[in-house]
């Protein structure tokens, strides 16, 4: 059976009950990343560190000493470019990933200038509706552009996990698909996803449920609640991204339906990247 | 290599300016967007050409040319910027702030300069600021548009500014359908000898000048050539007239300004910069069948067979071919 990443809040007292567990440990304090490596590898394994700040990338106060340790780090946006450039020689030897929210409007462009110098990164999706238009020229330009360029999630994660038949899940990028991630919260209560331990919606109070979170009949809805949208007959079930999209954006969908051609689109940006990976490999048989 | 207009405004009004006809037909307000300069950049670089040459109106004026001169650099380009050197204080502190250190290897500035004695004063102390802080980017440039001329002045601010001991001789031309200021074909060894004239001059500075496109070898004698061999070499006697590439901030292409508004098209619709640059050679060589070049004698040149010297700009050509009746290929009509 497969053991869940476990995605928690900086604490001590939980990270020493989370006993040798592999951790995505979240926080907002940049101070912090010694102290979180030094408490997360001590009895588990840290899988990543994700860094939810309010400062914009550029203001991000990086250090040599932060080099090997694995980062998410969530800005609202990118700030001025040329704080950016000033370290951009440490930043490319960071093990780093920057998400920008797609609230703020110059995401889409700020997100193609970090990966055309070769920052991984991606985008975090807000409150406001999605800019589809524009997101689907950042996933062109992600899959098919010229040069070569760090890549963007979620577009990356699609096309690399894609396949011609069956759902592509990206909540994973977010750390927040319930097959591969639980979320703990402080008192070691365990929800489902991101939303759901905000919203207190817990699939079990006890810490010590988690290596059977999958025998629970929470857990079996879960894994099959896609199914609900051909149930209800939603405006998604009938739409030729749902394999990829998976209904997240249902409540968007039903007044503005750019999402549909975003998806298609994406999918069929995945069947050229799946078809080329063949090709190349052709060459070796 | 590329050249990219940032935006379409311009600070001077120089009576031979090669961009009036573009500028006349583009919005002011246009500016080049980050996502098409990534493009650009991304073409340039996928096929295989790292040096990229910033042009307006005034690229300085652009709100990111800071920005994108840094980008590209970080992109591991060489940047060329053609600039008036007529910028705002803030703009130049800035500028000095980020761009003074960095290496000559990687950023140049050509600043286009103009007679002091026929140019505003404010225009003239803006340029000297200018040249004070950048002065070991730069080199400075001319634009021969009247058979008589001055460049003592370029001496001088080669000397007094610290600038790059090269000239860049550029020869207006004429755009056709369109009044702008140039050195006509029948003036032109007048300006060859006026310009012949200063080579002693500029050599006794160790000062260089490199020809621009657009001047024919026919235009100076033996004797005249003897002089130009010996004080530019020969790798500065070049006498062609070829596609430059330059993109406008709309992303349309064309082949040089004098040519702005013959056989403009989208840079979508090429897959590499060898792709345009091929459309736009084809162009010019179809053309080059029709009228071979300035001359008649051009047609059975041997110069010009051995490519030694192309017969003078392309504009000079369509110009002439403007008002006559359209009996030739389609192309080679505006």
């Amino acid at each position: 059976m497969m053991q869940h990443i476990i995605v928690c809040p900086f604490n001590q007292g939980l990270i020493d009950r989370l006993h040798s567990r592999q951790l995505v440990i979240q926080d907002n304090n940049c101070d912090r990343i010694h102290d979180i490596t030094r408490v997360g590898n001590r009895q588990n394994r840290i899988h990543s560190i994700f860094l939810n700040l309010r400062e914009p990338f550029g203001a991000v106060p990086f250090h040599e000493s932060w080099k090997g340790i694995p980062l998410n780090i969530s800005c609202p946006e990118m700030g001025f470019f040329k704080d950016v450039a000033k370290k951009l020689p440490l930043i490319k030897q960071l093990k780093l990933r920057v998400f920008l929210s797609s609230d703020h409007k110059n995401t889409y462009t700020q997100l193609r200038i970090l990966s055309s110098l070769g920052i991984p990164c991606g985008i975090m999706f807000g409150e406001l509706p999605v800019h589809w238009e524009a997101l689907n020229d950042l996933m062109v330009y992600s899959v098919y552009g010229k040069a070569k360029h760090a890549s963007i999630e979620p577009f990356q994660y699609i096309i690399s996990h894609y396949r011609s038949v069956g759902r592509t899940d990206f909540s994973s990028v977010y750390f927040d698909n319930p097959m591969q991630f639980l979320h703990c919260s402080a008192e070691g209560k365990i929800a489902l996803s991101a939303k759901d331990l905000a919203a207190g919606n817990f699939i079990s109070e006890n810490i010590d449920d988690l290596d059977r979170i999958q025998e629970l009949p929470a857990f079996a809805e879960r894994k099959n609640e896609w199914q609900k949208f051909f149930l209800k007959n939603s405006i998604c079930a009938s739409c030729p991204g749902w394999r990829v999209c998976l209904g997240k954006y249902a409540v968007q969908a039903e007044t503005d339906p750019g999402c549909k051609q975003f998806y298609a689109d994406t999918m069929d940006a995945a069947d050229f990247y799946r078809m080329k990976n063949e090709k190349e490999q052709e060459v070796w048989r | 290599m590329a050249n990219v207009l940032l935006t379409q405004k311009c600070v001077r009004s120089c009576p031979y300016c090669f961009a009036k006809k573009h500028m006349s037909s583009s919005e002011p307000d246009d500016i080049i967007r980050w996502e098409d300069l990534i493009y650009i950049t991304d073409l340039l670089d996928s096929s295989g050409q790292r040096h990229m040459s910033l042009l307006g109106g005034e690229p300085t004026l652009h709100p990111h040319f800071i920005d994108f001169v840094i980008y590209l650099l970080e992109r591991n380009f060489r940047i060329t910027v053609f600039t008036s050197g007529i910028m705002s204080e803030k703009m130049l502190s800035e500028a000095s702030m980020h761009l003074s250190n960095v290496s000559p290897e990687r950023l140049n500035f050509v600043c286009n300069l103009n007679d002091p004695a026929k140019s505003p004063f404010s225009e003239v102390e803006s340029i000297k600021k200018f040249m004070k802080i950048f002065g070991h980017l730069t080199s400075p440039g001319f634009n021969i548009y009247q058979p008589h001329f001055e460049m003592e002045f370029l001496i001088d601010y080669i000397n007094n500014f610290g600038l790059k001991r090269n000239i860049r001789l550029g020869l207006a031309h004429p755009i056709p359908g369109v009044k702008n200021s140039y050195v006509k074909i029948d003036e032109m060894p007048k300006m060859a000898e006026r310009l012949i004239s200063y080579l002693p001059v500029l050599d006794s500075f160790r000062i260089k000048p490199g020809f621009d496109c657009g001047f024919p070898m026919c235009l100076f004698t033996d004797e005249q050539l003897g002089v130009i061999f010996k004080v530019i070499g020969p790798q500065g006697m070049k006498f062609g007239c070829g596609p430059a590439i330059d993109i406008g901030p709309d992303m349309k292409v064309w082949s040089c300004f004098p040519l702005s508004n013959f056989h403009k098209k989208s840079i979508y619709d090429f897959n590499s910069m060898d792709e345009l640059m091929q459309y736009y050679q084809n162009l010019h060589a179809k053309i080059r069948i029709e009228a071979g070049g300035l001359y008649e004698k051009c047609d059975d040149c041997k110069f010009r067979q051995e490519r030694l010297c192309t017969g003078g700009c392309l504009a000079h050509t369509l110009s002439q071919l403007h008002d006559e009746e359209r009996v030739r290929y389609e192309e080679v009509y505006i």
